[in-house]
């Protein structure tokens, strides 16, 4: 780390405390620190130019698009309305139920998404204006779909534990089959964080609003909740059973979700509406992974993961504190990067040292995907924050009111890193059930 | 002085040529450098796509990004046209060791090949083989016949081979391919049997066919030329002299990484199979234009692309290599 | 003329969102054909993944004349409205000599690119590069534009909105 690394990294705060566009204070430290790497202006801007093509044109990352114009189509026709009501039915008597329906809804979204901004993304515009209808505290409803967005990267398919896989050169079925039960442990943890959320502060969970709501269900309510049930089953069925890809499988959903609002009574005018907001949403998104590739390229251009490696082996900490060591450096830059770029510029260097340290393969990617994940909920710049203030259609909710209210779900992701660490069955025992 | 030199590629080091780059090629030139000149080396590694993706080593080696850049060439037909001239003649030999020697000939006896790389400011430090390519499947098969139908994962440029049998390609990138054959999305997997360990194909494709595909000379070391005329002249013989070196140990580990997974997989019960010729020969036959269509193609295009084609030929029959049936360049 | 530049950055916004319902049927006509017909599309991944960056880019120019760009607001949102609108003018200047500095460079590989017959992909299918190429230039060029325009307006004081009570 010399002078320009420096200097580029402090630059990268100012600027976006200032309040440059996050996009535009990635290149522009990326360009700064690069000019010095890369000796002038020419080869920099032309990194920059190719990164801006090459770090979008991927097919797997048509799923951010695809899925989140599917939430949109679900949110606009009024059949994630219908299934939040039937939900809240069901939940009856349980505080804050529909914070625990959102989880328990992208749990279930969860397994038909790769990536976490998708549910994110889907979730905004789905879970909020219902939560909103009903008097949830802004950050209380905001923090919840953020921390639940993390699910879709645990439980499979995710694009993630995919790319993971490749670079340590593990089986993505088994890191498929270890997310599963660290999943749905962090989805119960959640669950319970808002029941007793809002038996201690009713005022969060809009006084228990949901319970007043005594209109009984419509049956367009509950066809329209089938609905959904039924395009889960086509997407996540689809895919689990070998007919189309994750990434195929977000075309089929998008298409299915089309069919369900147009039963719905959603107009031609209404679809292309919810193209059109998606596309504001997604935009943003898709920029910011852009300027985030930029970055990561500076860093590994400068050595840095080298540096890092050597600094690690120097320091001789044990297993136990190496493996602290690596969840801070993670955790940390979960604030700065995007989750691919993290584990493009980390997994390399740290996978050799975890194999010398005897680590179970298994229980340290999900320590790193956890740890990774809470990062990525923490202040300055957590992408999956932004995400969210991105989608969310509610322009007057703050960043820091986002910050607030997802802090306790990346405690709770820490805790549940902790606990695979600790008790390693939580992620080994399914893997070894369903191949042996 | 001492230079820094960025290598990176859009592999990771599970993939032999990107381990010997890695470590033997890095640490053998800054070894023999420190020794023999007054200069010091040192790396800055960039692998698995941090910098460049598989198909943007070249780009990133033209513009000055990466002094040296990997490249599995497969994946830049439109730049390295004429270098993949060992991807367009199907079913060559299946001894990477074969391939490497033939592979180091053709870099240093047909000119035309250094040259078509001189517009993108690059330089073959090597072209590296790879190990021998064959299929992977959930199903028995030692027929073209018994492909028929059959859904196969592989990158997209192999999909003309398995069209031409009636296969059906499923274009997968390979970490995908695991997944594909578990749900039954695919049928097989198009890759080399170190695969089958690395990527824990095992788990869900019992049978392996060595379909005779054969070691493909793809994988290419590029350096910049800029690079090349900014650096001492006894530095960059060192890395030219080590460079080679590379290349053939590459074949020989691609060579002993194929023959130690094989008595592995063997002892673990998965079948092995090897396409009798009889069968290589008519899946040759049916695709026998494509070595002619990609000849003219890049003739048209102002490389003497039918004459490569033919030496290249000529070598491995040379090196003892026949192809199965004569493609008539 | 403030109106109409304002229906051309929509149009290009509609653009894109038709690109991306044309991907999702190609996506699907690739799917359906290897489910009944063993007969795959070879180019679904390299024109989605044209496709992807031609739509995010066409999408750009309106999300940043609408101030959807991400940003932390806490600083900005607290200064006096003067400070604010120069505040406003330095961040769209970055953002216009990203975008028109991008557009320069790329001017040569598109023109290297036309001439050599550049293409994405491979045997099975190829995507023409020039179309990426010379689209990501000019709306690279139009993104750059309405930074400019902002930089000018945050100059002469006019930026003094913060982005989050701007209308939708
Ligand atoms: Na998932
Ligand atoms: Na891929």
């Amino acid at each position: 780390m010399d002078m320009a690394m420096w200097g580029g990294l402090i630059a990268l705060f100012v600027c976006v405390l200032i309040g440059i566009p996050v996009v535009f204070s990635f290149a522009a430290a990326a360009g700064f620190g690069l000019y010095f790497v890369l000796g002038g202006f020419e080869p920099t801007i032309s990194l920059l130019e190719r990164t801006a093509i090459s770090g979008i044109r991927e097919y797997n990352f048509v799923v951010i698009p695809l899925f989140t114009v599917m939430g949109m189509l679900i949110a606009h026709c009024g059949a994630a309305t219908d299934l939040f009501r039937v939900v809240n039915r069901l939940l009856k008597g349980i505080p804050g139920r529909l914070a625990v329906a959102t989880v328990g809804g992208n749990a279930v979204f969860a397994a038909v998404t790769g990536v976490g901004v998708a549910a994110a993304a889907a979730f905004s515009h789905v879970a909020y204006p219902v939560m909103r209808d009903h008097r949830y505290q802004p950050s209380f409803a905001v923090g919840c779909i953020a921390g639940s967005s993390v699910l879709g990267l645990l439980i499979p398919p995710s694009v993630f534990m995919i790319v993971w896989a490749i670079l340590t050169e593990q089986s993505v079925g088994i890191l498929f089959a270890a997310g599963v039960f660290p999943g749905v442990v962090l989805a119960l943890l959640y669950a319970l964080y808002c029941i007793v959320y809002a038996k201690m502060f009713p005022a969060a969970a809009g006084e228990g609003s949901g319970d007043q709501d005594s209109s009984p269900l419509t049956r367009s309510n509950v066809m329209g909740s089938l609905g959904v049930g039924v395009l889960i089953v086509v997407t996540l069925g689809g895919i689990w059973w070998g007919y189309f890809t994750p990434t195929e499988g977000s075309a089929v959903g998008l298409l299915g979700a089309a069919i369900l609002a147009v039963a719905k009574g959603m107009r031609l005018r209404g679809l292309f509406q919810a193209c059109i907001t998606a596309g504001q949403t997604v935009t943003p998104i898709m920029l910011l992974l852009m300027s985030a590739v930029i970055y990561s390229k500076l860093m590994a251009l400068n050595g840095v993961p080298q540096e890092v490696q050597y600094l690690l082996e120097e320091m001789g900490l044990g297993p136990a504190g190496t493996m602290l060591f690596m969840a801070i450096v993670w955790f940390v830059l979960g604030a700065l990067l995007d989750s691919i770029s993290i584990m493009l510029l980390t997994v390399p260097i740290f996978w050799p040292i975890a194999t010398a340290l005897g680590f179970d393969p298994i229980v340290f990617a999900l320590v790193g995907i956890l740890v990774i994940e809470a990062g990525v909920l923490t202040p300055p710049f957590g992408i999956g924050v932004f995400v969210v203030k991105a989608a969310i259609p509610d322009r007057n909710i703050r960043i820091g009111e986002i910050f607030k209210g997802a802090a306790p779900y990346w405690v709770l992701i820490l805790f549940v890193a902790w606990l695979v660490y600790e008790v390693p069955a939580v992620a080994t025992w399914l893997p070894g059930k369903v191949l042996s | 002085d001492t230079f820094r030199l960025r290598m990176g590629g859009g592999h990771t080091t599970g993939l032999t040529y990107v381990k010997v780059y890695d470590t033997f090629f890095a640490d053998e030139v800054s070894k023999r450098v420190a020794e023999r000149t007054d200069h010091k080396v040192r790396f800055i590694k960039a692998w698995g796509g941090s910098v460049a993706k598989v198909d943007g080593a070249i780009e990133a080696v033209q513009n000055g990004t990466l002094d040296i850049g990997l490249s599995p060439i497969g994946f830049e037909q439109s730049r390295a046209g004429l270098l993949n001239y060992s991807a367009y003649i199907p079913f060559t030999t299946p001894d990477p060791t074969v391939q490497a020697a033939v592979s180091n000939r053709m870099i240093k006896e047909v000119p035309a090949l250094q040259e078509s790389m001189k517009r993108y400011n690059s330089y073959v430090l090597g072209a590296m083989v790879s190990e021998a390519y064959g299929t992977a499947t959930t199903f028995d098969w030692n027929t073209v016949e018994g492909l028929k139908g059959k859904r196969i994962a592989l990158a997209g440029t192999n999909a003309p081979l398995f069209m031409a049998v009636d296969a059906v390609p499923v274009t997968l990138g390979i970490g995908e391919h695991y997944q594909a054959m578990q749900t039954g999305l695919a049928d097989g997997s198009l890759f080399y049997m170190s695969g089958m360990e690395a990527f824990k194909l095992k788990e869900v494709a019992k049978y392996f066919n060595k379909s005779g595909f054969g070691s493909l000379s793809t994988l290419v070391a590029f350096m910049s030329l800029s690079t090349r005329e900014k650096l001492p002249k006894e530095v960059v013989a060192i890395i030219d002299e080590v460079a080679l070196e590379a290349a053939v140990k590459v074949g020989e580990l691609s060579k002993q990484r194929d023959q130690d997974v094989e008595a592995k997989l063997k002892s673990e019960g998965i079948t092995i199979n090897t396409l009798p010729l009889e069968e290589r020969r008519k899946w040759a036959e049916a695709v026998k234009d494509l070595p002619i269509r990609a000849a003219k193609e890049l003739d048209g295009k102002g490389f003497p692309a039918t004459e490569v084609f033919k030496t290249y030929i000529r070598f491995l029959k040379e090196a003892g290599y026949t192809f199965p049936v004569d493609y008539q360049l | 003329m403030k109106q109409w530049i304002d229906r051309a950055l929509l149009g290009l916004h509609v653009a894109g969102a038709c690109l991306l319902i044309a991907l999702t049927l190609l996506i699907f006509y690739d799917v359906a054909g290897r489910l009944f017909f063993n007969r795959p599309f070879a180019g679904t991944a390299e024109v989605a993944g044209v496709g992807l960056v031609l739509l995010t880019y066409l999408q750009t120019p309106y999300v940043i004349r609408h101030r959807k760009l991400l940003r932390v607001t806490f600083f900005i949102d607290r200064v006096p409205a003067a400070l604010r609108s120069q505040l406003n003018a330095l961040a769209y200047l970055f953002g216009g000599v990203f975008f028109i500095g991008m557009a320069i460079v790329s001017w040569e590989p598109a023109i290297v690119g036309w001439a050599s017959g550049e293409f994405y992909g491979n045997d099975a299918f190829r995507v023409p590069a020039w179309p990426l190429r010379f689209g990501t230039l000019i709306l690279w060029i139009i993104s750059g534009l309405v930074c400019i325009g902002f930089v000018a307006e945050g100059l002469r004081g006019r930026l003094t909105e913060k982005d989050d009570a701007l209308p939708e």
